[in-house]
């Protein structure tokens, strides 16, 4: 049996190798929602490469946020994955996001650590992500007519005032 | 130069219904009417600040010109006559009272002008105050009625196009919105303070 084994792994077959990923190395680009006047939500996006130092791909990964699981697609089905969720416009910070990535054994133990009320920091995540959001322009801090109406408003109280004194 | 020559030309009329130049000058400074000069200006201010609210409907608030052209062509004629029936209302109330504020200073440098000249009669030379006294109250009424209604038609304007009839439709909005303040306008200017 283990000579079957050590045969297998020296040919290198997938599922012997499908739950670990030795040295991952990351490499992440993101998108996140600009312009906040026409959307109710901000969209996070981020799509991520990931190699591994013995060639393990297609992964099934998982991702936490603030405690929250979110799943991770496979973009290519070998190296390219990307997570994404939204958030309300009010709820969403303007910072980095740290989103936790584990792989199903990972993913098992958070979920365990979540349902006992654990700290999800005592489980190591396989690798770690960082998205950036400046914060999305949700229009200008004062409306082009509402400063019209007062820019109008105090020429007709000027006017008004010195009508006044012209009467009295 | 043209109010001498038009003061020249009432003078004739003073000699045949026996009015002095005094007299002339006060019936003007007391007249509703406005010479042909004022009313031209007055109309030109009243259509250029009628015409204004078009600019709004068409960029900001995206009217089909074509379709509405024929409401803009009668919001602006209505508008135009209503504001310029303000200007004459407001330039009525306000020369009289000008006038009375700035007489002091008026006769104070008429005086001065005058007072080398020896030939001129005093009854010469307050008629020159007079007229002097008119033509700057004339002058700052005519200005400050244009200011003060262009000011008060926009901001009506403003205040119903944007706030009041936001959930009408744009054509709605311009028709009611251009309407209000042109009759608001000059609803207001025949009030006495």
């Amino acid at each position: 049996m283990w000579y079957l084994i050590f045969l297998l792994n020296c040919l290198n077959i997938p599922f012997l190798h499908a739950l670990l990923c030795k040295d991952p190395e990351v490499v992440t680009s993101s998108y996140t929602t600009q312009d906040g006047m026409v959307v109710a939500e901000i969209a996070f996006i981020s799509e991520f490469s990931l190699h591994c130092s013995n060639k393990v791909t297609g992964l099934t990964l998982y991702g936490e946020l603030d405690g929250h699981i979110l799943p991770i697609m496979k973009v290519d089905g070998k190296t390219k994955y990307q997570i994404s969720w939204t958030e309300e416009i009010k709820k969403a910070h303007s910072g980095d996001y740290i989103i936790n990535i584990f792989d199903e054994e990972g993913y098992s133990n958070i979920r365990k650590a979540i349902r006992s009320g654990e700290d999800t920091k005592s489980v190591t995540p396989l690798i770690t992500l960082t998205l950036s959001y400046s914060g999305a322009y949700l229009g200008p801090w004062v409306n082009s007519e509402f400063l019209a109406a007062i820019l109008l408003i105090s020429a007709w109280y000027v006017a008004f005032v010195h009508k006044s004194k012209l009467l009295s | 130069m043209g109010g001498q020559k038009n003061r020249d030309g009432k003078d004739k009329k003073d000699k045949d219904i026996g009015f002095t130049k005094e007299e002339e000058i006060l019936l003007q400074d007391f007249s509703r009417n406005v010479s042909t000069k004022s009313s031209a200006l007055f109309y030109g201010n009243a259509f250029i600040v009628s015409i204004i609210p078009l600019w709004l409907y068409w960029r900001i608030h995206m009217v089909d010109v074509y379709s509405t052209l024929i409401w803009f062509i009668l919001g602006t004629a209505a508008s135009t006559y209503l504001v310029a029936f303000a200007y004459k209302n407001t330039k009525f109330i306000l020369k009289h009272k000008i006038a009375l504020k700035r007489e002091e200073a008026v006769t104070r440098e008429v005086s001065r002008k005058l007072a080398d000249d020896k030939k001129m009669s005093k009854k010469e030379k307050d008629e020159r105050t007079l007229w002097k006294k008119n033509e700057v109250s004339d002058y700052e009424a005519t200005t400050f009625s244009i200011f003060y209604n262009n000011a008060l038609f926009l901001m009506i304007m403003m205040f119903f196009s944007f706030y009041l009839l936001r959930s009408f439709t744009p054509t709605a909005n311009y028709i009611f919105s251009i309407g209000s303040a042109c009759g608001l306008a000059a609803l207001l200017s025949t009030g006495t303070q």
